[in-house]
């Protein structure tokens, strides 16, 4: 049935794309308002990474038309959540970089 | 062979022609799941990058801040944001069958998309006149310039890939060759790139500015 649905989809409402086309721009200008603050830049990358996941989450719903299929969304959203959690290991070593190995350091 | 025989044969092959006519993988047609597939491994690769540039950008105290200004970046995602609105239209002409104004609306796309790459290359020859390389800069760690050219260089060939596509496909469609779903799997490759631009601008442009 979902495959008739994806074959038979023969046209698009353009209105649809426009708004969310216009809700993307609205974003990257609040995006590019957050980049101009004078916050810390934990906080800078925080809010402007919540903003980039609600765009990257609208135009994977609207533009790539994941909103129709889905299985194919919750592929992706499992795939993605997998990803992401998967390459923190590197924070550790990150932090180590920045701050030394304590038991390494030279005492005080 | 004997009517018994035949049964079994009858039922094998039918079970056969159910097997190959079964529906494909989140009922995504070959074509259009081969793209998808494509995207998930980049988007694997351009985490991975992005990470990898948090991971050293963290552990770094004297790290550059060159951008004195956001304006380029801007007009640059502008121009991006735009070109895929102009896709969606041109999916919607070629779904509708107007192959005339679709391949129009493919060609605005990538010239577009052209526009994009020249203001990249521009920046980037702005940078290597203010004396920044892969392996050095004047501001701080050079690993900034590696990791600088390496993911904005990643996405800039990326786009660049998407334009020679997207002329390709748009001139095949024109000529009958390609069908209109190609201009739509041709379209998700672009929005992916653009899905890619929402998280570079934040993370290597206004987190580098100077002020």
């Amino acid at each position: 049935m979902a495959m008739a649905t994806d074959t038979q989809k023969k046209t698009r409402v353009l209105s649809k794309d426009v708004t969310v086309y216009i809700v993307l721009l609205i974003l990257t200008v609040i995006q590019f308002v957050i980049g101009n603050q004078n916050i810390g830049d934990s906080q800078k990358l925080l809010r402007m990474l919540i903003v980039a996941f609600i765009e990257g989450g609208l135009a994977l719903l609207f533009f790539m038309d994941l909103a129709d299929n889905k299985g194919m969304r919750w592929f992706i959203f499992i795939f993605v959540v997998a990803l992401i959690l998967g390459l923190q290991y590197g924070w550790t070593d990150s932090f180590r970089e920045l701050h030394g190995v304590r038991w390494a350091l030279p005492p005080h | 062979m004997s009517e018994a025989d035949l049964s079994i044969h009858a039922q094998v092959s039918r079970e056969h022609a159910n097997a190959t006519m079964a529906e494909p993988a989140f009922s995504i047609p070959a074509k259009k799941m081969a793209m998808w597939l494509f995207i998930i491994a980049d988007t694997a690769t351009f985490t991975g990058c992005l990470f990898a540039y948090g991971f050293t950008r963290n552990g770094t105290p004297n790290w550059p801040r060159p951008f004195e200004s956001y304006t380029n970046a801007a007009i640059m995602t502008f121009i991006l944001l735009t070109s895929s609105l102009t896709m969606l239209v041109a999916i919607r002409e070629a779904l509708l069958g107007e192959k005339g104004k679709a391949f129009r609306w493919v060609m605005i796309t990538a010239l577009l998309g052209a526009v994009f790459a020249v203001l990249h290359i521009r920046e980037w020859i702005g940078l290597i006149d203010r004396g920044m390389t892969i392996f050095h800069n004047p501001w701080g760690t050079p690993l900034f310039g590696a990791f600088f050219f390496g993911i904005t260089g990643l996405h800039l060939l990326h786009v660049t890939g998407g334009v020679i596509a997207l002329v390709a496909v748009g001139i095949s469609y024109n000529r009958g060759r390609y069908q209109a779903d190609d201009i739509e799997i041709t379209g998700l490759y672009w929005h992916f790139v653009d899905l890619v631009w929402m998280f570079v601008v934040p993370l290597m442009y206004l987190l580098n500015l100077s002020h």
